[in-house]
């Protein structure tokens, strides 16, 4: 039985966007050591945005990528400076930290619920708990808009990453930074400014991807706990440390999730496709166990780098 | 005459206060005995007491059916929602087949939650905590994806009705309370003991300083493995005495924030390594828990949004708070006492 012809663009795209929430997460990871639950919240927040702009002011979500991104960058920032860089200056462990953002989890979760019945209750929006706009979406040639400028988003997002990080005074700052933080601050670097600049970036993509899955998934306020574990699922097989992993294995993670799937559930039955959120859970288990350093550990000359976990 | 609160029966409201809290009591222990005394993560609480609820789930119907001879066409699991009343109806004047139902579950329950966390040791001794930690996270909610999908064992999406083995005692609402009052004294009796023991200095030194606890001859792994499945078997005991007390079993009833969230919310307000303050814990946080469930209706006119949100923020907003102003939680953690 073939599969769908619709499957492979359909897979490509969701891999296209959550490599860009891979990368954020990785980012923020890679710098500030916490493991943020709350990441998933920021995608949805860009959604709520790219919505309500579009309910009020009637412009269409690719227009208003550039403010939603700039306000969801902002909002990660205020979530890291008010919140866990206290706690985390304070010598909180790792897990209370964690704990902590799986509270802001909720405290977006509950917020975005009151936002939508607001819109719901006193606008008359219908659709305010669970939206999508793929009405409002053009298509050039077959493929769909969202396909097109999603790739240009990723690749323009890579390149300006690989720039920022090579080429510039703040890449050398942040690869510093991460390095050894203590060192870094002695000779001058702000590594806090450079902390600050990681969240407002993995803030800013995660909210470019919220912008643009209005018209691919219907958001609704629980949205981000519907991939927050593919999220963590690519960051983790592309390593938790090498933003380039990240943008590898959310491809890998959103194409095997929708193709090996579908490829089963052909194969051996229409059950197998039930199981489809256990794909990046069954991927992230067998990388913890085997291969806890990711995909960037893997060298060919030398093997499996080891890496004390 | 009943009392009315709200509108609700507050003899009813009561004993569904005092059968929860003690349900989280338990589960919150155990938790407190992993990371509080171990400092082991477990963010997949909801594993074990999921694990625990639908092993009773699909016990419980099966050994009835089977202890009473009964035979059914097209099987218990088919026909369970209809089966089920009619096992409670003959278990109300049976009372070997009843007790024999209760603890054969409760049993099979606590053996599969303590295997369970015998397969997470695995794990646990390899991996550094925050990895530990998403992988006991995403684990549990590979389970729950499983028990959704896969019927033969406790019926899947549409989950199973379990018969009710207190039904013999005239009142199962009044029986399941005591019941789970019962377990909530014994497990804080063992786990109170455990702490006070020198076991429990042991798994003080192996949290604190697991380099120097080895290098005084302790088994880290072996110590750490036990904790694990002693506390995976306690909190698959509170799983299938809640199925008991529902009396059916949902795998979408059991997710990550009630089941794994709340208890970690328990220990710290009350006190990580604190056996007294998690028993204060679980009441102050179940307290303004309820408090809000029932009194959301009578505001719920006045404002523009579901009360629902709010139990989302309140867990939310109390977290943060906590470890903000008082980190170590309302009880600090004390020095073991001595004879």
């Amino acid at each position: 039985m073939a599969l769908a012809p619709g499957i492979f663009t359909n897979a490509l795209l969701y891999g296209v966007l959550l490599s860009m929430m891979a990368t954020g997460l990785t980012l923020t990871y890679l710098t500030t050591k916490i493991p943020n639950f709350a990441h998933g919240n920021f995608v949805t927040l860009g959604a709520y945005l790219g919505y309500i702009l579009f309910k009020f002011y009637n412009v269409n979500p690719y227009y208003s990528i550039p403010l939603t991104a700039v306000v969801c960058g902002a909002v990660a920032v205020f979530v890291y400076r008010v919140v866990l860089r206290p706690l985390a200056n304070r010598g909180a462990p790792t897990i209370a930290l964690m704990i902590v953002t799986l509270a802001i989890n909720l405290l977006f979760i509950g917020f975005f619920g009151i936002i939508g019945d607001v819109l719901t209750n006193v606008y008359r929006f219908g659709d305010a708990d669970f939206f999508l706009l793929s009405r409002l979406d053009f298509s050039m040639s077959g493929i769909s808009g969202v396909m097109i400028v999603s790739l240009v988003c990723l690749i323009g997002t890579v390149v300006s990453i690989y720039l920022l990080l090579s080429k510039t005074n703040f890449g050398l700052a942040m690869t510093a930074s991460v390095e050894k933080p203590s060192l870094a601050e002695t000779i001058g670097i702000k590594v806090d400014r450079v902390y600050t600049i990681s969240w407002l970036i993995g803030g800013a993509l995660a909210g470019l991807a919220g912008s643009l899955i209005v018209f691919y998934l219907p958001v609704g306020p629980n949205f981000a706990n519907s991939f927050i574990i593919s999220i963590f699922a690519a960051s983790i097989l592309g390593g938790l440390t090498s933003i380039y992993g990240a943008v590898v294995g959310g491809m890998v993670i959103g194409t095997s999730q929708i193709v090996v799937t579908s490829y089963l559930g052909s194969i051996l039955g229409p059950w197998v496709l039930s199981y489809q959120a256990a794909v990046p859970i069954l991927i992230m288990v067998g990388v913890l166990l085997f291969l806890p350093a990711g995909i960037t550990s893997i060298s060919l000359s030398k093997g499996v780098a080891k890496r004390k976990t | 005459m009943a009392i009315m609160i709200f509108g609700l029966d507050a003899g009813l409201l009561l004993v569904d206060f005092i059968t929860t809290a003690a349900l989280y009591l338990i589960i919150s222990l155990s938790l407190n005995l992993e990371y509080g005394f171990s400092g082991v993560p477990d963010f997949g609480k909801v594993l074990f007491v999921t694990a625990g609820a639908a092993i009773c789930g699909g016990v419980a119907g099966r050994l009835a059916v089977y202890l009473l001879g009964m035979t059914i066409p097209g099987g218990f699991l088919a026909n369970n929602t209809v089966v089920a009343p009619q096992i409670t109806t003959i278990l109300q004047g049976n009372i070997p087949v009843s007790l024999a139902i209760f603890f054969c579950a409760v049993i099979i329950a606590a053996v599969v939650g303590g295997a369970l966390g015998f397969v997470m040791s695995f794990p646990a001794i390899r991996l550094r905590e925050d990895y530990l930690a998403m992988l006991l996270f995403v684990l549990s909610v590979f389970v729950q994806v499983f028990l959704i999908n896969y019927s033969p064992l406790a019926g899947g999406q549409n989950g199973i009705s379990i018969p009710d083995p207190y039904a013999w005692t005239g009142n199962s609402y009044y029986a399941s309370m005591v019941v789970m009052a019962i377990t909530a004294v014994l497990a804080y009796l063992l786990i109170s003991r455990i702490s006070t023991s020198p076991t429990g200095r042991v798994l003080r030194a192996l949290r604190d300083n697991p380099v120097a606890a080895e290098a005084l001859g302790k088994d880290v792994v072996g110590i750490r493995r036990n904790v694990l499945i002693l506390a995976s078997a306690i909190a698959a005991i509170a799983g299938a005495l809640y199925s008991f007390y529902t009396l059916s079993f949902n795998p979408y009833s059991f997710n990550p924030l009630q089941w794994t969230f709340y208890p970690f919310l328990i220990i710290i307000l009350g006190g990580l390594a604190n056996i007294r303050g998690t028993l204060v814990g679980t009441i102050v946080f179940w307290v303004m828990l309820k408090a809000i469930s029932i009194g959301a209706p009578s505001f719920q006119n006045y404002i523009p949004f579901d009360t629902v949100w709010l139990n989302y923020l309140l867990p939310g907003f109390l977290i943060i708070a906590i470890i903000f102003l008082r980190p170590e939680g309302i009880l600090k953690e004390r020095p073991t006492k001595t004879v």
